[in-house]
């Protein structure tokens, strides 16, 4: 007697399903360990440390690494505070004056803001503040000497040279 | 009769598992394009040291001030109770301006000499010229490092110790 197979039993679309896929979820564990390992690499602090496109840092045997502080950068035109252009270099080499206006600026504010955050956490104010300057190996002394100064009169003095570490 | 189980015994099945593939394929684009973009190299910190008094107790002998001018075409060492030492400066190319290999070796030496002629000294100001190359600055340090002077400041001043 020929039995007819009820619907459940009959292979098919509802019944033994053949899973073809292919397993990718290893591949992307994979990934997710390296996307954070790379994010780690470039994150000291929970700050930037790469500095911005187009600035070629001085190539050094210094082996200090990089702690959290205020970024200055000075690449070949403009110098920067935290990312953020403040002045040109041009603007900082015209007067006599050793300090530049517009970065002590700058500057200040900063100082302002981290004297607030302390002040909510209730935390007593820095002692001293750290700066590190990322230059670019091109720039003059006097652009150098002239962000030390200000920096140094606002309250930065201890201040910090980002160097790329020879191979 | 037949019609009715048919419309009973369907079972519409639903694929309860997690898609995966959508962020899968996020990443798949993510990672290139974050590893293309990322410069892998070593950023490290010079530490600057104050050009000022130091805070060491007050001794009989005077400090040794070392200091490394950075000159038009010489590298002048000179300090409290020393000779003035001159290496000569190559000049320089581009913007990139490093001492060469023989100028380093010596300026090198001459340092070494210093620090072991008077123990203890650690501290050397870099005086420079307003001109004087941020490399080149920065490669005497390594110099005035390597030869046991670890705490450098830097100084301006220097007869255009110019780096072009």
């Amino acid at each position: 007697m020929i039995r007819r197979l009820r619907r459940r039993e009959r292979p098919g679309r509802l019944g033994k399903r053949l899973h073809s896929g292919i397993s990718l979820t290893s591949l992307m564990d994979i990934l997710t360990c390296l996307l954070f390992f790379v994010l780690k690499s470039f994150v000291a602090g929970g700050e930037a440390t790469v500095p911005p496109p187009g600035l070629d840092l001085p190539r050094s045997t210094a082996d200090s690494a990089m702690t959290s502080s205020l970024v200055v950068a000075i690449d070949k035109g403009a110098i920067l505070v935290g990312g953020e252009r403040v002045t040109s270099v041009r603007a900082a080499l015209a007067g006599p004056q050793m300090v530049i206006p517009s970065l002590a600026a700058r500057l200040a504010a900063e100082r302002r803001q981290q004297d607030e955050i302390a002040r909510r956490r209730g935390l007593a104010a820095a002692p001293h503040r750290v700066a590190t300057i990322q230059g670019d190996e091109s720039i003059e002394f006097r652009v150098l000497q002239r962000v030390m100064a200000t920096l140094d009169d606002n309250g930065y003095q201890d201040i910090a040279l980002a160097v790329i570490k020879k191979a | 009769m037949s019609a009715h189980r048919r419309r009973r015994s369907f079972r519409q099945m639903v694929n309860c598992d997690l898609e995966l593939r959508p962020l899968m394929n996020v990443f798949i684009v993510l990672i290139p394009m974050l590893l293309m973009s990322a410069v892998f190299v070593e950023i490290r910190v010079i530490e600057m040291s104050q050009a000022t008094a130091s805070t060491a107790p007050a001794s009989a002998t005077p400090p040794l001030d070392l200091a490394v001018v950075i000159g038009s075409d010489a590298y002048v060492i000179e300090g409290q109770g020393i000779a003035p030492v001159s290496v000569p400066r190559p000049a320089a190319a581009g913007p990139d301006a490093r001492p060469g290999a023989a100028a380093s070796r010596a300026l090198q030496q001459a340092l070494a000499a210093v620090v072991a002629a008077h123990p203890g000294s650690q501290d050397v100001r870099i005086v420079a010229g307003e001109r004087t190359r941020y490399q080149e600055i920065v490669a005497v340090m390594d110099l005035a490092r390597a030869a046991g002077l670890p705490h450098a400041a830097l100084q301006g001043g220097a007869n255009e110790g110019s780096g072009s």
